[in-house]
């Protein structure tokens, strides 16, 4: 027998062990693993029986589910979980740890009846133990559709007291938040409602003064114990057309005191409610957010990008697949849309909403280019770190019982049934037809939190693609191992409990508060480390009809010892040094101080500062056109060219004066400076309104007689060419008189963007190039640009001379003259819609095109302007072309393009734009059925149904094209760029921060903002006048880069000083007073100036 | 053109070495029902297809006139027709060999609605099952073609007039955007769609000079003083939906034939289809044909009276309509009197000046009354496929003054609309009936 030697033994044990640590340490768990209900014992399904009298029919929000809300109810430091039932009893499940739970429901005397809707644990009446709140709705008598108040009895039972504390409301109740928004040390109560009538009509101002006792939201003040509904005296609407399914509470604006927002379906939009510390609120969602989502359903807040300030996200019914989108999309009905916006209701998009926090008490969305906007039909998005890397991710829950959102059922189904029941000679049952619906169940969504303002589908590879109906769900640690797991209330099929198998460094908060609000509800941890600055705030009130544990979460990633701060509702501070990551921090009331200074982060002083008085005392009031009233499957109007600004001295006094283009109708208006001011030139070049917007003007000296003159364009998509489109030459005088010059051109007809002076042929005098942007009414189609030369003040067509391609450059937008390649001869830049950045280098013979397919011109994009200045102080000149950027629908790669299609498909005489992108690797149109069929009327004999629609490509619709006919431009970048010069016309791309792409930037401008030596870069822009079904384009607010040695970082509005959310379309600085100002002109604007702040720092 | 075509057709003809022949008489049937079917299943893709009330009208129209006109010319008689508005010329004579007369009709009637219809298969279906149904086993092979491509050849005739009544051109207009001024109409709840056919008012009127020959006399002056005759009007409106009788109710919903009516039960929404004004008075011109014992003659030619007659009243109001420009009842009163009220009908998506309805029932049944004799009572059982119980009526102009104030009742008229309505409707009949009878 072989005696195996102890070396052996050992060689043998480690030939087993490597492998095995080896294979460790390859083997990574999925983040989430979903448990089994037979071993955790949470067996909960929230199952619903329909039948004739309790139906979705009915009720229309019978299948809205449940919500879950956890909370240790026992003081055994294990999380218990409370699931509400709709069609079944609430149950409660008390954590015996190791993953085992156990239903006592009945022995806790929770039984319930009626309609659960949400439930919220809290200590109500404040003795240390939480109590349950279960809001109830449904077609129920108010007897059985008063709210529970489940007090714990201290012994694993409960008895129910609403009535007791006053809170036995029997509105149709959604959710409650018990939060202390007076701050007088006891906790108040905002208790969400829903309508359960369909309002249709649009009289807001009449509806919203309303207050409808069963279907308005309420806000309730603790008066010792005894809630008391303060709601009018507080300014909380309780309008009869409110469907309220999410509320957040946060202190949004960062001014110490909790606010409110709260979602509401259908037609009636969110409000949100600043706190004004006196005991009342005021309703800002105008102000605060330029639009909002329209189907708001769920909602949660959270800091996405660790700033310190609430961001918030809320859920609504935007489909991904093109199919689903297809299928549920009507037509575009713009007036509709408007009617809404006029009678007060605030812009409303169909789609998931992510409101990024400003720092001035406003908010955009960024859910697009974050690539969180379309979760399909979604109930509960909920914010937090679930890889404990240090950043919030973001889970939502989705799916609903039947297909709605089908419009072949609208249109067809209804009368199908009504004919085969009639064939029977029965009545058709509607209720049947629901049930005949198309069930599917659809996975959840959970996103990764990418650092960088955008996020990352990881609904597969973190293993929580189980399909589902799921709605109210939270995260919990549910066994104490510092990472958060999720649980999820399913209509009719077992609650999800998903174990998090991750890692990371965290810190887990509990509070021990003072009396009155024994859990810290309110309490506010910061946490800095290196690299690390982490927010959280305890309202336990999240998601839908959910609330989480009275604790807080923080993953510290990398970090192991962090600084920490505790800021308790009244004011009182705890900051705890050099604390150790992976423990659970018991913060007490009675450790904390007043007058503790702060180590949070604090706001800079703003390094420009806006005008009081505006230096330039112009408005641009645009005439109103509907681009997609005569071109109706425009993404995008091009008749507002915007307001530009032309910046020269014209009396010769050597001080900038300023020449203001205006739009159609309006008449543009030139000001001189005059002691220390801009003032309205007496003597005005034009007497009458524009016969078009001047798109554009140009001081400089075109007869050689040395003063400036002035060239202005005009521009537009309202009317024929024919109309008013002529370039005109004003000669001065010298002293800032201006007469049209004679017979200066030929006859020139051009929509044109822009107009670019330069002594092309270094003879001496001023030369021009004209941007010629969309034939009006002709998109995509474009006239002739033109170069101009100056002979002795008059100008000739050399276009053709220099490059006959200028001819059909496309839809130009702006246009740069710069010696890219050293022999002193200018070269031209251009860009525009549908095309890359053109170089075209002037040679012996005219000017060749430049094709730098690694710089400038690889990429095709939407660009809208192209700004020189030198970025890198090399001498040459860098250009920022400011495209569409990210936060739209659009996506656009060079591997999957945009495409547009464009041809006069059905011969009626209009062109028809047909934009098609990719979605997974098939190239579909964007465009609904019925917005396509009104436009090519032809095919509805071939696309009767949706379903025939949905899944077509272009070339499915049109298959006996001859595509040889048929333009096809393409986008494959839709980033706004900074391309710095290489030399020799060569050009390669600068990153800029996502910040950059949240906006159309359609002006620009570069200067060392910070006093650094180092050139920065100002960007505004956005887009309002869009077709409504992609929405408007509003995220920008105007943004100041600053050049750092690692590139470039984006420097919140509240350090540039900037605030400019409107649409901004030129930006030009003017000297006045030995001052520098920066004056930014937008559509429906003031002209607004800033000044760079001396001794910022 | 048309000239080539029928030569060809004719040389086709006359080269299958068939000797001319009358009508064959023996075997073709001639029974009115015979149109009653046709028009019966072309409703039936109307509804399916779902079109606005204007564009159904010029479905009924074209297609009445092609199985009209197929009718009479393959008999080689010159049918009334001829007399329309731009009318092709259209030297049809009969054909040398054996037809049907009927089939040809029917056939001119399925093509042309397979032109202006989207569901094609459907129509082609329902032709092919009626051919087998009625003609099957009585005409030979030869015969039957003869008939459909006769009818056909007449519907692409009539398909090609109708293609230059400037329908195609009023698609790619510039698209209605609602004007901001105190009287001015606005999109409607629950829908808020988009207004319909903003300028069916340039298509060619089919017998009407003009479609502005019978205009009305304008709208009473928008005011919201409450001693103002349109608030009175208003009031009217608003108070009427409290004092409705049952029968008055009964009306309402009988004579709503909105071809797209929406439910919306929270985020479900579906629309229940009927028959829009046009097809019900199709109905009704069926209920006379039958009671009145019409041979097929007399049937086809009513259908064609009666649906150019809606087809030029709606012309005729439509232009009215965006002409005036006038606020519905439902935001007027939403606006001026109580914000909550809601009209008992879904407010369909056009001006309110003058009342469709009104115009084309009192077209419709002058007509009617013109054919088939003043005092014709009748029960009118159109609308039991839609769940409306049976109604009757001592005359069509009685029928005709229900559905007018019918709108009354149903919250989206005011009583000038009406009344004016019906007059402008009388007007258009009175000269379609001086002009073809």
């Amino acid at each position: 027998m072989l005696r195996i030697r102890p070396f052996y033994k050992l060689f043998f044990f480690l030939l087993v062990l490597i492998p095995a640590i080896l294979s460790r340490a390859q083997y990574q768990p999925p983040q989430f693993n979903l448990t089994d209900a037979g071993l955790t014992g949470i067996s909960f399904s929230n199952d619903l029986q329909e039948d004739e009298e309790r139906n979705v029919l009915q009720y229309q929000y019978f299948y809205n589910g449940g919500g879950v809300c956890a909370g240790d109810v026992n003081n055994d430091g294990l999380c218990d979980l409370f699931f509400t039932g709709n069609d079944v009893s609430n149950r409660l499940y008390i954590n015996q740890g190791n993953w085992y739970f156990q239903d006592v429901t009945a022995k806790a005397g929770l039984t319930s009846a009626g309609w659960s809707t949400g439930a919220v644990m809290a200590d109500v009446n404040d003795d240390g133990w939480l109590d349950i709140y279960v809001c109830r709705s449904g077609k129920y008598d108010a007897e059985n559709r008063k709210n529970l108040l489940f007090i714990n009895q201290r012994n694993n039972t409960f008895k129910e007291e609403a009535a007791r504390y006053g809170l036995d409301d029997p509105a149709q109740s959604t959710m409650a938040a018990f939060f202390d928004y007076d701050r007088d040390g006891d906790l108040d109560m905002f208790l969400l409602n829903h309508s359960v009538t369909q309002y249709s009509n649009f009289n807001v101002a009449e509806l919203r003064s309303k207050r409808d006792p069963m279907a308005g939201n309420k806000l309730y003040r603790n008066d010792k114990g005894h809630f008391t509904d303060v709601s009018d005296a507080a300014g909380i609407y309780g309008n009869p057309i409110n469907f309220g399914l999410g509320v957040a509470i946060s202190d949004f604006n960062n001014d110490g005191w909790p606010d409110i927002y709260c979602t509401s379906d259908y037609q009636e939009q969110d409000y949100l409610y600043y706190n004004n510390g006196d005991g009342t609120f005021t309703q800002v969602m105008q102000y605060a957010m330029a639009h909002t989502s329209l189907f708001s359903m769920g909602t949660d807040w959270g800091d996405i990008n660790n700033d310190g300030l609430s961001d918030l996200i809320v859920a609504d019914m935007l489909p991904a697949s093109n199919k689903r989108q297809k299928m549920l999309k009507g037509p575009l009905k713009f007036d509709a849309y408007q009617l809404a916006v006029d009678y007060g209701f605030h812009h409303q998009l169909m789609r998931n909403t992510l409101q990024l926090n400003r720092a001035n008490g406003t908010f955009s969305d960024i859910g697009m280019m974050a690539g969180v906007a379309a979760t399909d039909w979604s109930w509960a998005p909920l914010l937090a770190d679930l890889d404990n890397d240090g950043w919030q991710d973001l889970f939502v829950t989705n799916g609903y019982l039947r297909d709605f959102t089908n419009m072949d059922f609208l249109k067809y189904t209804y009368n199908e049934e009504l004919d085969k029941a009639s064939s029977r000679g029965e009545e058709v049952d509607m209720l049947h037809l629901v049930h005949q619906m198309p069930s599917v169940k659809l996975p959840n969504a959970v996103y990764h939190n990418n650092h960088d303002l955008t996020f990352s589908n990881k609904t597969r590879s973190w293993d929580m693609n189980q399909p589902g109906f799921s709605n109210g769900a939270v995260y919990a640690d549910l066994d104490n191992d510092g990472d958060l797991d999720l649980v999820v209330n399913n209509l009719n099929d077992t609650a999800f409990v998903y174990r998090n198998n991750g890692g990371g460094g965290y810190l887990t908060f509990t509070f021990d508060g003072p009396a009155g609000n024994r859990f810290g509800v309110g309490t506010k941890v910061t946490i800095t480390g290196k690299d690390l600055y982490i927010v959280r705030e305890n309202f336990p009130t999240r998601g839908y009809q959910s609330a989480v544990e009275s604790k807080l979460y923080a993953g510290l990633g990398s970090s192991y010892l962090v600084d920490v701060q505790i800021d308790w509702p009244d004011g009182k501070r705890q900051v705890l040094k050099q604390v150790k990551a992976n423990s659970t921090l018991t913060c007490k009331w009675k450790d904390a101080d007043d007058n503790v200074p702060s180590i949070a982060r604090t706001f800079g002083q703003p390094l420009m500062e806006e005008s009081a008085t505006p230096v330039l005392p112009a408005t641009y009031i645009n005439n109103e056109f509907i681009d997609l009233k005569r071109e109706p499957l425009l993404t995008f109007g091009l008749s507002d060219t915007g307001p530009r600004m032309a910046i020269a001295d014209v009396n010769g006094d050597g001080k900038e004066d300023v020449f203001f283009c205006a739009a159609k109708g309006q008449q543009s208006q030139l000001y001189i400076q005059q002691n220390g001011q801009l003032v309205l030139s007496s003597d005005q070049p034009f007497n009458t309104a524009n016969p078009q917007d001047m798109s554009d003007a140009a001081l400089f000296d075109a007869d050689g007689d040395g003063d400036n003159d002035l060239f202005v364009t005009f521009g537009g998509n309202e009317a024929e060419l024919s109309t008013g489109y002529v370039p005109q030459l004003l000669l001065n005088d010298g002293q800032g008189n201006f007469i049209p010059a004679k017979n200066a051109f030929p006859e020139i007809h051009i929509s044109a963007s822009c107009v670019r002076p330069t002594d092309i042929d270094l003879d001496g005098d001023q030369d021009v190039f004209i941007g010629a942007a969309c034939l009006p009414g002709r998109y995509p189609q474009s006239g002739s640009s033109y170069i101009l030369r100056n002979e002795g003040g008059r100008f000739t067509d050399v276009t053709d001379q220099y490059s006959p391609l200028l001819r059909q450059a496309g839809m130009v937008t702006d246009a740069r003259w710069a010696d890219l390649n050293g022999d002193k001869l200018p070269d031209l830049l251009f860009t525009g819609y549908w095309m890359p950045v053109r170089i075209f280098l002037q040679g012996e013979e005219g000017m060749e095109e430049q094709v730098d397919f690694e710089g400038m011109s690889g990429a095709s994009g939407w660009f809208s302007c192209l700004i020189p200045g030198d970025v890198d102080g090399d001498g040459d000149l860098d250009f920022l072309a400011g495209n569409n950027g990210l936060n739209s629908p659009f996506k656009a790669s060079s591997t999957k393009p945009l495409y547009l299609y464009a041809k006069d498909f059905d011969n009626n005489g209009t062109i028809d734009p047909i934009i098609a992108g990719y979605k997974g690797d098939t190239c579909y149109p964007l465009v609904s059925r019925d917005d396509l069929l009104d436009q090519v009327n032809g095919l509805k004999k071939r696309f009767v149904r949706y379903a025939q629609y949905a899944n077509a490509t272009v070339q499915d619709i049109f298959p006996n094209e001859d595509w040889s006919s048929v333009w096809r431009l393409e986008a494959t970048n839709l980033s706004t760029c900074l391309f710095i010069n290489d030399g020799d016309g060569q050009f390669h791309t600068d990153s800029l921060p996502y910040e950059a792409q949240m906006f159309p930037v359609r002006c620009a401008t570069f200067a060392d903002v910070n006093g650094d030596g180092k050139t920065d870069l100002i960007l505004a822009g956005n887009r309002f006048n869009v077709r409504p079904d992609v929405g408007r384009m509003d995220a920008g607010q105007g943004l100041l880069l600053l050049q750092t040695p690692g590139g470039w970082s984006a420097a919140e509005n509240t350090e540039s000083g900037l605030y400019l959310p409107e649409e901004m379309t030129d930006m030009k600085w003017l000297t006045l007073n030995l001052e520098r100002y920066l004056l930014v002109s937008g559509i429906h604007q003031q002209v607004r100036s800033y000044h760079i702040r001396k001794n910022v720092k | 053109m048309n000239r080539i075509w029928y030569v060809l057709l004719c040389s086709s003809l006359l080269l299958a070495g068939i000797s001319a022949k009358a009508q064959n008489n023996e075997v073709c049937p001639d029974q009115a029902s015979l149109v009653n079917e046709t028009m019966n299943r072309i409703t039936e893709v109307i509804v399916h297809d779902v079109f606005t009330p204007p564009v159904a009208s010029r479905i009924y129209a074209y297609t009445a006139i092609a199985g009209y006109s197929a009718y009479h010319f393959i008999q080689g008689e010159t049918p009334f027709t001829v007399k329309l508005n731009e009318f092709p010329e259209l030297p049809l004579s009969s054909p040398n060999q054996p037809y049907c007369a009927s089939l040809a009709m029917s056939s001119a009637m399925f093509e042309t609605a397979k032109a202006l219809l989207f569901s094609e298969a459907m129509v082609d279906s329902s032709f092919t099952d009626f051919t087998a149904i009625y003609f099957e086993d009585k005409l030979d092979e030869k015969t039957r073609q003869t008939s459909i491509n006769y009818g056909r050849f007449v519907a692409s005739q009539v398909i090609e007039w109708a293609g230059q009544d400037n329908y195609r051109e009023t698609r790619s207009l510039e698209r209605y955007t609602p004007e901001k001024l105190d009287d001015s109409w606005e999109p409607t709840p629950p829908d808020n769609a988009d207004a319909v056919e903003p300028y069916w008012g340039r298509m060619r009127p089919f017998v009407l000079d003009s479609a502005s020959q019978c205009q009305p006399i304008d709208p009473p002056a928008y005011s919201e003083d409450p001693s103002s005759r349109f608030y009175l009007d208003a009031m009217e409106v608003f108070d009427t939906k409290t004092t409705l009788t049952a029968d008055q109710e009964a009306t309402v919903f009988f004579w709503d034939d909105n071809p797209f009516v929406t439910v919306h039960t929270g985020h479900l929404v579906y629309a229940k289809k009927k028959v829009s004004p046009a097809g019900h008075w199709m109905g009704i011109t069926e209920i006379a044909i039958n009671q009145s014992g019409a041979d097929l003659d007399k049937a086809i030619e009513a259908y064609t009276m009666v649906s150019i007659g809606l087809a030029d009243a709606f012309i005729s109001c439509w232009e009215e309509k965006y002409r005036s420009n006038l606020i519905r009842p439902v935001t007027y009163i939403n606006r001026v009197i109580d914000p909550n009220w809601e009209p008992f009908l879904q407010t369909p998506p056009f001006p309110e000046y003058t009342s469709g309805h009104s115009v084309i029932s009192a077209s419709a049944s002058m007509i009617l009354t013109e054919l088939f004799g003043d005092g014709f009572a009748y029960t009118d059982d159109v609308l039991e496929k839609y769940g409306q119980p049976p109604r009757s009526y001592k005359s069509f102009l009685d029928a005709a003054n229900e559905a007018a104030y019918s709108r009354l009742y149903g919250g989206i008229h005011y009583r000038p609309a009406i009344e004016v309505g019906v007059q402008q409707g009388r007007k258009v009949a009175s000269i379609i009936i001086a002009e073809l009878l």
